[in-house]
C-alpha cells in the first residue's frame, strides 16, 4: 500500500551536507504494523515526515495507494494529510485548548458540522478512555494521558495510516505497555496501517509485524521481525537485539579457551521449539554441550526461546554441531569468535 | 473642595481626550502590527509560508521606522495626518503618527509572541491538513494570546507615553494639559494631578493586562 522508492533527503548544514537518507526502499503493507529502528541521526524522524510531507525529499517516490505524494500540490497535499494520522514523541496538543478542543481540532478543519464533531470526538474520547477529561487542559494531564488525547485526535478523520514518532520514548514503562496495547488495539479493530518510529526494540518486538533497521541514513536490513530477530545479519540489527540477555551470556566468555571451546546463543522459534536438538546433537556430534543459561520471550504473540551453550571438542566436531543446529532452524549468533 | 473640582474640570476634558487618542491609536497599531508580524513570522524561512526576501525587506522597514524619534516621526508625518483627517492639530490628527510609531513596535512584540509557539504544535496541525489561515487563527494566535496580550498591555503604557509627546506639539490631551499649565504657567498642582491621573491609568491597564494574560493561559 505504502511504496517508498530511492528516497533520498540530504541537509545543507554549516559544516557541510548531511545525507538523512540515502536511497531508501521500502514497501509496506495494508494493515502492517511497520515498525522503523533506528540510533538518532540515523534518518528515521526524516524518512517518516516524508510520508506526510512535512519534510521533502530530494527525490524519489512515496507512493500511496498509487498516489505519489510528493509531487501533489499544496490543496491535495492537504486532503491526503487528513487520511495520515500522526502521533508526536512530546504530544504536540494545542496547550490553551481542553482536550476536546485538541481532539476537535482536525474535524474543525475539515469543516464538520458541529453536531457530527460533537459526536466523533465523544467516541474518540471513549475509545481512549478519557471522557472525564474532556473539558481538561493538557497541562492538567499525565503524560499517557496526553498521548491518549494524540491518538485521539490521529484518528479523529478516520485516517487510513497512522504515523507514530517516539511516540512512547517520553513515557515511563507502565505507560509504555498501555500506549503500545492501545496502538495494537487501533490497528486490530480499524484496520488502520501504523508506522512506528522507534529507537528501542521493545517496542518492535511487541508491536510489529515487520520492521526496517535504518543506519546512517540507509536501511540496513528489513524483513519480519521474528525472521529478523532469529537471524540478524548485520551489526545494527545485532545490536539493537542485545538486551539483558546477550549482554548476560557475553560475560561467559571469560571462561572459553581458543579452538576447543565456543559459546553460542541458539533462538527456537516455532518448529525447532519442539524438537529435542541440543541432545541429538549431543548424541550426534562428539562435543559436551553446557547450557549456561536461558530465557524465553514473547515477540509478535510467538514464544521465542534463547539458549546460551558452550559446546567444547575439537573444532571440526564444534562446526558440526553448530551447523546441525542451524540445519534444525535454530538461530545461531557465536559469541566469542 | 472647589479648587480640586476646578482641577477636575480642567483634567477631565483632557482626559477624555488622552482616552481617545490611545484608544484608536492602539487599535489601528494592533491591526497594522498584528498583520505584519505575523507575515514577519510565518515569511521567515522553514516557517509555514518561507519567503525570505519579502521577510527582510519587512524587517528592515520596521527597524528604519523604529529608529526614528517619534517627536521627529510626528512632524515628518505631518503631511500625511492631513491628507487622512484634514488637519495636523488635536488629538484625532495626532492619532495618525501615533498608530504610524506604534505599529511596527506591535510588529516585533507580536513576531516574539508569536515565535514561541510551540513548532511541534505547529507541525501537528499541518500534519493534520491545516492549510495556512487555519494554523495563523486556530494554532498561532491561540497559543501565543497569553503573550500578546501582555505585549499589547506593554504598547498601550506606550502610547499612553508618546501621546503625551504629541500633545506637546499641538495634540491635545493630559500631556498638552501638563506643559501648559505645569511647565509654562508654574502650575505644579495641576502637573501633579496630571502625573497621579497617569500614574493610576498605567496601573490599571498593567493589572488588567495581567489578569487577562493569566486568565488565557492554560499552560
Amino acid at each position: 500500500m505504502i511504496e517508498i522508492r530511492n528516497l533520498k533527503k540530504t541537509y545543507q548544514t554549516d559544516s557541510g551536507k548531511i545525507i538523512a537518507l540515502n536511497d531508501i526502499n521500502l514497501s509496506i503493507n495494508n494493515g502492517d504494523i511497520f515498525g522503523i529502528i533506528g540510533l538518532s541521526g540515523a534518518g528515521k524522524s526524516s524518512l517518516v515526515r516524508c510520508i506526510n510531507m512535512l519534510e521533502a525529499p530530494d527525490s524519489g517516490e512515496i507512493l500511496i495507494k498509487g498516489t505519489d505524494i510528493t509531487r501533489l500540490k499544496p490543496a491535495s497535499l492537504r486532503e491526503s494529510r487528513k487520511k495520515i494520522g500522526m502521533i508526536f514523541q512530546h504530544f504536540n496538543l494545542l496547550s490553551n485548548s481542553t482536550v476536546f478542543e485538541n481532539i476537535a481540532f482536525p474535524l474543525r478543519i475539515s469543516h464538520l458540522p458541529k453536531n457530527e464533531i460533537f459526536q466523533r470526538v465523544n467516541n474518540l474520547l471513549e475509545l481512549v478512555d478519557l471522557k472525564d477529561k474532556a473539558y481538561a487542559y493538557p497541562a492538567q494531564l499525565s503524560g499517557g494521558q496526553k498521548q491518549r488525547v494524540g491518538i485521539a485526535r490521529a484518528l479523529a478523520n478516520n485516517p487510513e495510516i497512522i504515523l507514530s514518532d517516539e511516540a512512547t520514548s517520553a513515557l515511563d514503562p507502565v505507560t509504555t505497555e498501555y500506549i503500545l496495547d492501545l496502538l495494537k488495539d487501533i490497528n486490530k479493530k480499524f484496520g488502520i496501517t501504523v508506522i512506528v518510529i522507534t529507537h528501542e526494540m521493545q517496542v518492535i518486538k511487541r508491536l510489529c509485524s515487520r520492521v526496517a533497521i535504518l543506519e546512517n541514513g540507509s536501511v540496513v536490513e528489513k524483513g519480519d521481525v521474528l525472521d529478523i530477530y532469529a537471524n540478524p545479519r548485520t551489526e545494527t540489527s545485532r545490536s539493537f537485539l542485545k538486551d539483558s540477555f546477550s549482554t548476560l551470556a557475553k560475560s561467559f566468555f571469560i571462561n572459553t579457551e581458543n579452538n576447543k571451546q565456543r559459546v553460542i546463543r541458539a533462538s527456537f522459534i516455532g518448529n525447532s521449539s519442539n524438537k529435542p536438538v541440543i541432545s541429538s546433537m549431543i548424541k550426534k556430534c562428539d562435543i559436551e554441550a553446557n547450557i549456561l543459561a536461558g530465557n524465553i520471550e514473547n515477540i509478535q504473540d510467538t514464544q521465542v526461546g534463547n539458549l546460551v551453550i558452550k559446546i567444547s571438542g575439537s573444532e571440526k566436531s564444534i562446526d558440526e554441531a553448530v551447523a546441525f543446529l542451524e540445519a534444525n532452524e535454530v538461530g545461531i549468533e557465536v559469541l566469542n569468535k | 473642595m472647589s479648587e480640586l473640582q476646578h482641577l477636575l474640570e480642567l483634567i477631565l476634558p483632557s482626559f477624555w481626550e488622552s482616552l481617545y487618542m490611545v484608544f484608536f491609536s492602539t487599535l489601528f497599531s494592533v491591526i497594522i502590527g498584528s498583520i505584519l508580524g505575523v507575515i514577519l513570522v510565518i515569511t521567515e524561512r522553514g516557517h509555514i509560508c518561507e519567503k525570505p526576501q519579502l521577510n527582510k525587506i519587512l524587517g528592515s522597514i520596521i527597524n528604519i521606522a523604529r529608529s526614528i524619534p517619534f517627536i521627529i516621526l510626528i512632524i515628518a508625518i505631518f503631511p500625511l495626518s492631513r491628507l487622512i483627517v484634514g488637519t495636523t492639530i488635536g488629538s484625532t490628527a495626532a492619532i495618525v503618527p501615533l498608530s504610524i510609531a506604534a505599529a511596527p513596535f506591535v510588529a516585533r512584540v507580536i513576531e516574539s509572541s508569536l515565535k514561541d509557539v510551540d513548532w511541534g504544535v505547529v507541525e501537528a496541525s499541518l500534519a493534520a491538513g491545516a492549510n495556512i489561515p487555519q494554523v495563523i487563527f486556530n494554532v498561532l494566535i491561540p497559543e501565543a494570546l497569553p503573550s500578546i496580550i501582555l505585549g499589547i498591555t506593554l504598547t498601550i503604557i506606550n502610547i499612553i507615553g508618546y501621546s503625551a509627546m504629541a500633545g506637546a506639539i499641538g495634540g491635545g490631551g493630559l500631556g498638552d494639559l501638563a506643559i501648559r499649565y505645569g511647565y509654562q504657567r508654574f502650575q505644579t498642582d495641576v502637573l501633579l494631578a496630571t502625573i497621579v491621573v497617569l500614574i493610576i491609568v498605567v496601573e490599571l491597564i498593567q493589572t488588567i493586562g495581567n489578569f487577562l494574560a493569566r486568565k488565557f493561559n492554560k499552560k
